[in-house]
């Protein structure tokens, strides 16, 4: 939260207005946030319609319970993919190198944007879970709280990668592919904790290997490797932010 | 205001050092400019100054203590103009003012002031993206100049500019300066560090050896000469006398009483000149 006392109430809203009005008038980011939001929505209202439809077409039951880890995460990630998008505009369009010859700094905006990015989506992430994991609300938080250091994940890898915002673009697509990612635990067999490096595979852990109890080994070794990424990016993003 | 005391950097990875024992001091209320090739390092005078930049050698001094000592709130009494926009495109510029102006913990000034100082006034409710590279440059001097610093640095800040507008910008420092403001500028355009600049120094090969008003500097570097030309037959003429002794020197008074006397100048160096002869020989 060192964000927040760092940033006085109307920095914080000032920052806040900023992203919103930068959101509106860019119909790309608009329609992912859009998109990002909706999808739990639409998951949960035609689950059963879903699922009669894949077993029709493609033999698979109950295709929405395979769906659930992906709609669960799919918001952070585009939260996180939008929040990037901005930070590369940022860079490149140069308020970043303003916003250093500030009090705030460009590490106090740093920490705004991941710390607003996080909130948003744990937020998301809770209302996703209410909606699609209501038999396990045990599992509820320790999600949440995961997946919104996955949207911030996903935010770093965007700027410590991509050189400009058409590299941005198009990295979006390969980071699309990490909603797949907690599909790696459903591999039922010990190898699978190969994938373990990959911060998504432990979501589909807790979500599919998991009972509805809470395992909090699973949890914590999900958090040691959330954050041992993050760290990593961070650096990588520190040194290509100048 | 500002102290460099054998100053050095090198950036990482480079083969040779971009500053290598610069010293300059820019006094209370002045306008110095630093001026130097590209590459000369300006920027990177700018930035350590702004303690932006680390790992430098030597003092750098500003408002009497070391650089980095006063940590974030140093930046509530300075304002950066960059040489390139560094703006919000997607917001109007007022949008753009009112967030820099919120990022401050002091007072700071009203932005349809500043815009109205800069021509702006009537552009303060579109979008930066829709903004020439010139307004955009006058924008970015409006947001150095949202928290009212005493000290400010000017990376090129007429880049972009048409002569009207340029001199309006020019116009603005003179003011700043007039206000108690300290004005630390780079620039290429000599003709305007001339017009501004109390004091310049040349920035060459890491130093700045080279320091005084424009004035002195053209003196010292041109001729103590009078050049005049006159109206002849066919074509103008054109004679030449030093300006020792001139008010005793028979041809020059017998050419100021013929009355064929078309144009009159002393020979003293342009600051072109002496930036040519300075760091002329140095490759950008």
């Amino acid at each position: 939260m060192s964000t927040f006392l760092v940033l006085q109430p109307t920095q914080l809203w000032m920052l806040l207005r900023a992203d919103a009005i930068s959101i509106v008038r860019e119909p790309v980011l608009l329609v992912n946030l859009f998109i990002g939001l909706t999808l739990p929505i639409l998951l949960t209202t035609f689950r059963s319609e879903i699922d009669a439809y894949t077993a029709s077409t493609i033999g698979i039951d109950s295709f929405s319970a395979y769906a659930v880890s992906f709609a669960l995460i799919i918001p952070a990630i585009l939260v996180g993919w939008v929040t990037g998008m901005l930070l590369l505009e940022d860079r490149d369009d140069g308020p970043l190198l303003a916003l250093e010859v500030t009090p705030v700094g460009k590490g106090g905006f740093i920490l705004y944007r991941s710390f607003t990015l996080a909130l948003i989506a744990f937020a998301a992430t809770l209302f996703s879970a209410h909606l699609l994991l209501p038999e396990k609300p045990g599992l509820h938080l320790p999600l949440a709280f995961l997946i919104s250091l996955e949207s911030v994940l996903i935010s770093f890898t965007l700027v410590a990668i991509a050189s400009n915002k058409v590299e941005g673009m198009a990295l979006s697509k390969i980071l699309n592919m990490l909603a797949l990612a907690p599909l790696l635990a459903l591999f039922d067999a010990p190898w699978r904790y190969f994938f373990g490096v990959v911060p998504g595979f432990w979501i589909g852990e807790m979500l599919y290997q998991v009972d509805s109890k809470i395992s909090l080994s699973v949890f914590l070794i999900a958090l040691v490797v959330h954050l041992g990424v993050l760290l990593m990016l961070y650096r990588v993003l520190i040194r290509r932010l100048g | 205001m500002i102290s460099l005391e054998n100053l050095s950097y090198a950036y990482p990875r480079a083969q040779t050092a971009t500053l290598a024992g610069l010293s300059l001091d820019v006094k209370d209320g002045e306008i110095f400019g630093l001026l130097g090739p590209s590459g000369s390092g300006k920027s990177t005078t700018q930035k350590i100054s702004m303690g932006l930049l680390q790992d430098f050698g030597g003092k750098a001094l500003v408002f009497g203590q070391p650089v980095g000592s006063m940590g974030r709130k140093f930046f509530n009494r300075i304002g950066v103009s960059f040489e390139l926009p560094t703006l919000y495109l997607r917001l109007t510029a007022m949008e753009n003012l009112k967030l820099y102006a919120a990022l401050y913990n002091g007072p700071t000034r009203d932005p349809l002031e500043l815009l109205t100082l800069l021509g702006l006034e009537k552009d303060a409710d579109k979008r930066v993206s829709d903004f020439s590279k010139g307004m955009k440059m006058r924008l970015n001097l409006c947001r150095a100049l949202i928290n009212d610093p005493d000290l400010l640095f000017l990376d090129e800040p007429t880049t972009g500019q048409d002569p009207a507008r340029a001199r309006l910008t020019r116009n603005l420092i003179r003011q700043l300066k007039e206000e108690g403001k300290t004005i630390f500028l780079t620039t290429h355009n000599m003709a305007e560090a001339d017009e501004v600049c109390d004091r310049v120094g040349f920035l060459v090969k890491g130093r700045a050896d080279i320091i005084d008003t424009p004035a002195n500097l053209k003196q010292k570097h041109g001729q103590r000469v009078l050049e005049v030309t006159t109206t002849a037959p066919t074509d103008s003429e054109r004679h030449t006398f030093p300006m020792e002794d001139l008010g005793a020197n028979k041809t020059f008074l017998n050419l100021l009483q013929s009355g064929k006397i078309n144009t009159m100048h002393t020979l003293e160096a342009s600051l072109d000149d002496v930036f040519i002869k300075v760091a002329g020989s140095t490759d950008d």
